[in-house]
């Protein structure tokens, strides 16, 4: 066990140290903030509604400048080690590939989570200078935000093991995240259109259901979103299932 | 077989945990209306279907009443131009003439499409419902819209209590006493997040009714609290006429 996690863990902190002094990271960070600093005047316009308007644009903006981030990192993260030959550096140590593979994983994850709570001290510090001290559903919206974000990071991390560019895994990985929405409405449309078990709801239910993790679009809707034992339970199936993918096709690459 | 297929067909018995959870996650959907229940208004097909795949609803819900409070709060044009026949009209011969009630109010014609759309996204938006019925049934005269867009509300929120509250008072609109609206109205008006406008009709009707005390707390909440600021300037000028009353 410890042979497995020790040097994962490794390559993980090695990673998120990495992660942390891109300069994509910093953009992303950048953009972030002054997006939710310009959210302010969406405030503004929204009159009486102004905790509800700044609440919402920023808990949008985190999760979508998220997105970018975790797409952007998971699609790179092992192509960029092949391009640059990092990769024959740190397998010509006794780093065996299923650990180097989930150290990655973790890396982006735990790269997410920072990325999250600096903009969520940003957004909740303009939150209290306007005078709406955010609560408990705002940071299980946060909780559940990650959750989003770690499993499309790990779908794509999945996807980038095959995938022929790290352009077209960003691609696949943004295309998943909007159909991963969407699969409730189709199952329910197919169903609609009297096609219980067409192949339409078929290959909707491949797709994973990030509705289950939308609780910021659900602030005010009782039973809205999964239940949190739930909602962790599915997301980590789908990063055990990505997990595994990416290991099956890396195991036998060859470098 | 070629072993990289091989590789594939192995990496995907990993997701096979996965979609047996999803054969019953897939079917949770937030209590939201489907798709296909979401009228376009201004050509709106690719932002509302932004809002659903990007799992944004709420946020577009806000962004379109934003646009409803900003289209009532702009004059229209068909408004100035009654203005101006009015004035002509008026001065022509010195008369008055009458041009029937409301007239001056504007019409609004896309002030429902436009606030079945913030509800299409996201009927649990109450302030939104509630400054939309109230608009219609109170500043519009149009009581008729008023209790369609209430009762589409209740039917996608019917926990919405403040919903059934408004929808109650309407019913009551065209009695002699204000009394029994006031009584449905307050627990409405006394949320923080209500609109000042029902705030300011709630207060204007206990006015009427006699209920002074009730009014000038109505009042002065306005008064304090309301982010408009000809609102709460109205309140403290309602304040200090009530001060005589309520002592």
């Amino acid at each position: 066990m410890k042979a497995f996690f020790s040097p994962a863990l490794r390559v993980a902190s090695h990673s998120l140290r990495l992660h942390l002094r891109d300069r994509f990271f910093g953009l992303f960070l950048l953009f972030a903030l002054l997006l939710i600093y310009s959210s302010l005047l969406v405030g503004v316009m929204a009159v009486y509604q102004e905790r509800r308007a700044l609440m919402d644009f920023g808990l949008a903006l985190m999760e979508l400048m998220g997105l970018a981030f975790c797409v952007y990192a998971s699609a790179t993260a092992v192509s960029s080690e092949v391009e640059t030959k990092t990769i024959y550096l740190v397998f010509s140590r006794p780093v065996p590939r299923h650990s180097y593979l989930l150290g990655k994983m973790l890396a982006v994850f735990g790269a997410a989570a920072v990325l999250l709570a600096a903009t969520a001290v940003m957004h909740s510090s303009l939150l209290l200078l306007r005078g709406h001290a955010p609560d408990g559903l705002y940071f299980a919206a946060l909780g559940y935000s990650w959750l989003k974000l770690t499993l499309i990071s790990s779908l794509v991390f999945a996807v980038s093991m095959f995938s022929t560019s790290a352009l077209s895994s960003m691609v696949i990985g943004f295309i998943l995240w909007m159909l991963g929405h969407f699969a409730p409405e189709t199952v329910f449309m197919a169903a609609q259109a009297g096609g219980e078990g067409s192949p339409l709801e078929f290959l909707a239910r491949l797709i994973p259901n990030f509705q289950l993790f939308n609780f910021k679009d659900a602030l005010d809707v009782p039973g809205a979103a999964a239940p949190p034992a739930l909602a962790l339970a599915y997301a980590a199936a789908w990063w055990a299932g990505s997990y595994g993918f990416a290991w099956a096709l890396l195991r036998r690459k060859e470098f | 077989m070629p072993p990289c297929l091989r590789d594939i067909a192995a990496g995907l018995l990993f997701f096979l945990p996965a979609l047996a959870l999803n054969l019953g996650a897939v079917r949770h959907r937030p209590p939201l209306p489907p798709v296909s229940e979401i009228r376009e208004v201004r050509r709106s097909a690719a932002e509302d279907a932004a809002a659903v795949s990007l799992g944004a609803r709420r946020l577009f819900a806000d962004i379109w009443f934003i646009r409803l409070m900003q289209y009532y709060g702009t004059r229209e044009s068909v408004h100035d131009e009654k203005v101006l026949a009015h004035h002509e009209h008026h001065h022509a011969d010195g008369s008055v003439c009458d041009h029937g009630p409301g007239w001056e109010k504007g019409e609004y014609p896309e002030f429902v499409p436009l606030s079945l759309h913030v509800m299409d996204l996201d009927p649990w938006f109450h302030s939104a419902v509630i400054y939309s019925a109230a608009s219609l049934a109170y500043n519009l005269n149009r009581p008729a819209e008023a209790r369609e867009v209430l009762e589409l509300a209740i039917k996608r929120a019917p926990r919405e209590w403040r919903y059934h509250s408004v929808l109650a008072a309407l019913g009551h609109s065209g009695e002699e006493s204000p009394r029994e609206i006031v009584r449905l109205l307050l627990p409405v008006a006394r949320q923080p997040d209500c609109p000042t406008m029902l705030k300011n009709q709630t207060a204007f009707l206990s006015k009427r009714a006699g209920d002074y005390a009730t009014a000038a707390e109505i009042y002065r909440d306005i008064a304090e609290n309301a982010p408009e600021k000809e609102y709460a300037g109205r309140a403290r000028r309602e304040l200090e006429k009530l001060e005589g009353k309520t002592r």
